[in-house]
């Protein structure tokens, strides 16, 4: 209802009640002010110097203020404003700086690996009509392949069409491939890497059978495989996709996750992850966790039907732990037969099983089968072209020295196995946290555990990555670097290349000190609110950086050894 | 100029004092108010003003027109002028790409579909999809609410149910007023323009209610909605894959809290603000999630949108007077445009859709059992209907959340997997998710009881309340100002 009164002079009512708010306000203003005054208190200040200025900023005029830079908008992605945005980019670039916001544009290719974004609106109903056909067609072709029968002649065709292409030989990189090449690479001495370069340039070639294996290990930044997924998909769509690589047999609890890959489990699998330790022969395998049951659980792991990467696999290879109990478990290829596989051995033994099928979509279910304990690591999934294989291997909560928990004879067995062209190593972010850590401890630490992981594999070139920036609130809530970090940093480059391993500093490539706070403040926003981890966005923003200093560093490579 | 920023209170208190010193100054104190409200504006969209002094214009001069012209075809042009106006701008600037869009993608199914059956050219659907043109136009922030108070001005006037100002200056602080300008609530003319036509008057209610309003609003937004958006709703919607069935159950009562926080919140602050004025705007919200059925909650939350589409829509389709088959479509209509007005995407087409059966279900339920609306349910059936409503409204939130049906339906399926873990909810998660909950579960009377117990303490008591209310803010909000959801409509 509204308030009507007489049209006379303020009255008594009005003037006490505004001397009542007055006051209040004062109080409060009052109280804001002594925060400026009384010691102990300055957290509580409203505004200080190098917070953003007030008002000045609020009526700006820019390019995003009007037109979004967009695809058409369809079912799969509404009236979103694109990272592309002229105005977005140029606000990014002058926030974070100029390799962020090239890399941010990079986005939109490597989060959607469709070549044709705009369109093929429907990619799922598309490729699903493309799989039926493929099917249909495997049905009706029992005749022998002959020029005169279409129904055969059709299926290699759509076959063709539905695995992902391989990428045309070529024998340099285009400049422009190195758009946003931000921090480098830093390397023990000249040629350190060569022999990773030189399967990379051997895969480049599409020299049959050459595949370039990568294992990258890490933290919670790397288990939801947001940064490995992207440097993954860039080398793949660059040199070829030989398989989505290594995944754990089973998640539980753990925040764990890969793109490009489907992936379902039961839920009555035992890990014990390595960060845990508690296994007494230290077995925890490639991947870093050990998977058990006794008999019932599953695991299914399947190619995508989304997007160029991970569409197609031709060999499963499941890694597993032979030992004196050891039961069975079945592994099924589509709605093939299941076949048994028994795990009882003298001794402790690791093995793996292996299962090549036709190149292209497929899925594997892995059962325990009773009989004794299952115990395993888990399968990589691989295609028998020149590529590239990218395992992820990040564990939540991992501080490198828990990989001082694994058998060193078995995780060199392990590694061996994998027949790695590089090997990288990622952590530091759950260190952070240790805010008393001596440097020299850290030091020590770090020493022994590039010896203890390298030990198996000393001829594969190993690379450390620094962890990403990470803040805390100082006393009046603003973000800053936990002072730890650089000094951690520091030690790690150090380590590393005392060590003879490479060392990509991923701190610096994000903006050195308080960068964390400004990736938080970005918009797009790149960093979540504990301001320990980066949005999906982030994450991609580094994959795109690592990529191409591990491509600038390879073009080097090329034009030395021309 | 975000309510929960510095910059806004500064604001606000200069407004406010300059506006009480012109008191005995009608044109000016309007004047400043409205200079002030267009100011607001324009640190969201500082050239979109243009779109909302075109829009002011229009309807007002529609407004003098309906009302002076006297024959009824007359009267119906100049309406139909501020509908094509009003409902033009928000169709070009809120649904024409989604539309456009919509029509693309027929053809392309159209096109695929075709190509089943030989002979049948089917090209030109594809390329006639390509040529649709697309305006990628940014949405002015507040369109969905000034376009909607500023038609309801006309149509009442034609309706004759009001009179229309003389007073341009009136007219354009009424479309503009800062405190609701963005996010509303959607104020009618007839209730606010007799606001401003009169000197306003304030007591010592007003300055306890709109100071309590003010502070409840800000402690919505940001100890429960900006808070559980950054520590779990955020990062579930983001990476659904990332967390287990029941870590993501959480975040669905954790982004039903948000969003309740951050728009109620958002309501109280623009009542206080205008409480400090003088001036009333409607309540918005009356605990929703109390409700034990769709009517019950479409009555509760965003009341004024859903009065206004029941007064201009629902209202002039018929309502229930004309049987129940069309006072069914009627209502489905209704809601389903309530869902399309949260937002051009077809996650809203569909939560819109869900909705809208919803109510009819239960209109029909209600008829089938001859129910009578008033009578009193046992204790044990009222809890369960509202565990039921709530539950519903809990799982009709992943679409209103999602980014898009691809991110909707992953966040389903990491629903229904079943998986038990829930060590990525952190106890503050829980416990703002309970404390909110537990606070909209208790009689209302208590935050009556408690917002009369703060208007009554001394002017030195209320400061220091403020001040510690401002301190515990500081403690908990974010680094950054987190923007309100509903904004974005």
């Amino acid at each position: 209802m509204p308030t009507v009164g007489p049209p006379s002079s303020t009255n008594e009512a009005d003037k006490l009640a505004l001397r009542k708010l007055a006051i209040a306000v004062s109080v409060v203003t009052l109280f804001g002010l002594l925060t400026y005054v009384l010691p102990g208190v300055d957290r509580f200040q409203p505004w200080v110097s190098g917070d953003e200025p007030l008002f000045v900023n609020l009526w700006r005029i820019t390019t995003t203020d009007f037109t979004r830079v967009t695809a058409a908008p369809s079912i799969a992605a509404p009236m979103t404003q694109t990272v592309s945005s002229d105005g977005v980019r140029e606000q990014i670039a002058n926030e974070l700086g100029e390799a962020i916001a090239v890399n941010l544009d990079d986005m939109d290719t490597s989060d959607d690996p469709d070549p044709q974004p705009t369109n093929d609106i429907f990619p799922h109903q598309d490729d699903g009509g493309t799989r039926r056909v493929i099917e249909e067609s495997v049905a009706d072709t029992q005749q022998p392949e002959t020029a005169q029968n279409p129904g055969v002649e059709s299926f290699h065709q759509v076959a063709q069409a539905t695995k992902p292409e391989s990428p045309k030989p070529t024998s340099h990189i285009d400049p422009s491939e190195l758009d946003g090449v931000g921090e480098r690479i830093e390397l023990p001495k000249s040629g350190a890497f060569d022999s990773f370069y030189a399967d990379l340039r051997a895969t480049m070639l599409q020299k049959q059978g050459r595949i370039t294996r990568i294992a990258h290990y890490g933290d919670s930044t790397i288990a939801m495989d947001d940064i490995t997924s992207t440097v993954r998909r860039r080398l793949q769509t660059r040199f070829g996709d030989a398989g989505h690589g290594f995944m754990l047999g089973a998640k539980s609890y753990q925040p764990y996750g890969h793109r490009d890959i489907v992936h379902k489990e039961s839920q009555g699998w035992n890990i014990n992850p390595i960060i845990n330790g508690g296994l007494k022969d230290g077995r925890y395998g490639y991947g870093g966790v050990h998977v058990r049951s006794s008999g019932g659980d599953w695991s299914s792991f399947g190619t995508t039907d989304k997007g160029n990467i991970g569409t197609a696999v031709s060999s499963f290879e499941v890694f597993y732990l032979a030992h004196p109990r050891g039961g069975n478990f079945t592994v099924q290829v589509d709605d093939g037969e299941k076949e048994t596989i028994s795990t009882t051995a003298d001794g402790l033994e690791d093995r793996w099983f292996r299962i090549n099928v036709s190149d292209g979509p497929h899925e594997i279910k892995v059962r325990a089968a009773g009989g004794g304990s299952f115990r395993w690591y888990g399968i990589a999934l691989e295609r028998d072209v020149p590529g590239v294989v990218y395992d992820s291997l990040g564990i939540v909560g991992a501080r490198a020295a828990r990989l001082l928990n694994a058998d060193k004879d078995h995780l060199a067995g392990q590694l061996q196995h994998r027949d790695l062209s590089l090997l990288v190593l990622q952590f530091g972010g759950n260190e952070a946290v240790d805010r008393k850590m001596s440097m020299k401890w850290y030091r020590e630490n770090l020493t022994q555990v590039l010896q203890h992981v390298r030990s198996g594999i000393p001829g594969v070139p190993c690379l450390f990555l620094a962890p990403l920036d990470q803040g805390e609130r100082d006393e009046r809530g603003r973000v800053r670097t936990i002072p730890i970090v650089p000094k951690m940093v520091e030690v790690q480059r150090e380590v590393a290349l005392e060590q003879g391993c490479g060392y990509w500093n991923t701190f610096k490539a994000m903006g050195g000190e308080g960068s964390m706070a400004r990736w938080y403040n970005s918009k797009p926003r790149l960093a979540w609110g504990d301001f320990a981890h980066a949005t999906p966005a982030g994450y991609k923003v580094i994959g795109n950086m690592f990529y191409k200093a591990l491509l600038a560093d390879f073009d080097d490579y090329l034009k030395r050894t021309k | 100029m975000y309510f929960n920023s510095l910059q806004y209170l500064l604001f606000t208190a200069v407004v406010v004092s300059t506006y009480w010193m012109l008191v005995e100054l009608r044109m000016l104190r309007l004047f400043v108010l409205l200079c002030a409200s267009w100011v607001f504006y324009m640190s969201w969209s500082p050239l979109f003003i243009l779109l909302i002094i075109g829009s002011t214009f229009l309807d007002y001069a529609a407004g003098l027109a309906i009302y002076r012209a006297e024959r009824p075809g007359i009267r119906k042009l100049f309406l139909m002028v501020s509908m094509v106006g009003n409902l033009g701008l928000l169709g070009i600037f809120k649904y024409y790409d989604f539309f456009a869009g919509a029509i693309a993608d027929s053809f392309r199914l159209l096109a695929a579909a075709l190509l089943e059956w030989p002979g049948i050219a089917w090209s030109p659907l594809t390329t006639a999809a390509d040529q649709i043109p697309f305006l990628n136009l940014v949405l002015p922030v507040g369109i969905s609410f000034y376009t909607f108070q500023t038609m309801s001005y006309t149509i009442d006037i034609y309706r004759r149910q009001l009179e229309p100002t003389r007073s341009f200056l009136q007219f354009a602080t009424f479309v503009a007023f800062f405190p609701q300008l963005v996010a509303g609530p959607i104020v009618r003319a007839s209730e606010f323009l007799p606001q401003l036509r009169h000197r306003p008057r304030i007591d010592m209610e007003k300055v306890g209610h709109g100071l309590f309003l003010i502070l409840a609003g800000l402690v919505k937004k940001v100890v429960f909605a900006d808070y559980l958006a950054i520590n779990l709703v955020d990062r579930v919607f983001d990476r659904p894959d990332a967390f287990t069935s029941v870590e993501v159950l959480v975040a669905l009562y954790g982004y039903t809290v948000q969003i309740y926080c951050d728009f109620s919140g958002y309501s109280d602050v623009a009542i206080g603000t205008g409480l400090l004025m003088g001036l009333r705007l409607p309540d918005n919200f009356d605990r929703p999630y109390q409700s034990t059925n769709p009517a019950e909650f479409w009555r509760r939350w965003h009341m004024t949108l859903s009065s206004w589409l029941r007064d201009y829509l629902y209202f002039p389709l018929g309502g229930s007077r004309r049987g129940p088959i069309r006072s069914y479509v009627n209502l489905f209509l209704t809601l389903f445009l309530i869902g399309l007005w949260h937002g051009a995407a077809w996650t809203f087409v569909l939560y819109g859709t869900i909705h809208a059966t919803a109510m009819v279900f239960h209109r029909f339920w209600v008829r089938l059992r001859k129910q009578d609306v008033d009578r009193v349910d046992s204790q044990a059936i009222f809890v369960f209907k509202v565990a039921l409503m709530f539950h519903f409204t809990v799982l009709s939130r992943i679409l209103f959340r999602a980014k898009d049906l691809d991110n909707a339906s992953a966040v389903a399926d990491q629903l229904l997997l079943g998986t038990t873990s829930v060590a990525q909810v952190a106890p503050t998660v829980w416990l703002a998710i309970g404390l909110a909950m537990a606070i909209h579960w208790t009689p209302k009377r208590w935050v009556v009881q408690v917002k009369e117990a703060f208007t009554a303490l001394p002017a030195l008591v209320q400061g220091v309340i403020m001040a510690a209310v401002g301190a515990l803010l500081v403690e908990v909000a974010t680094s950054d100002v987190v923007p309100y959801i509903y904004f974005q409509f």
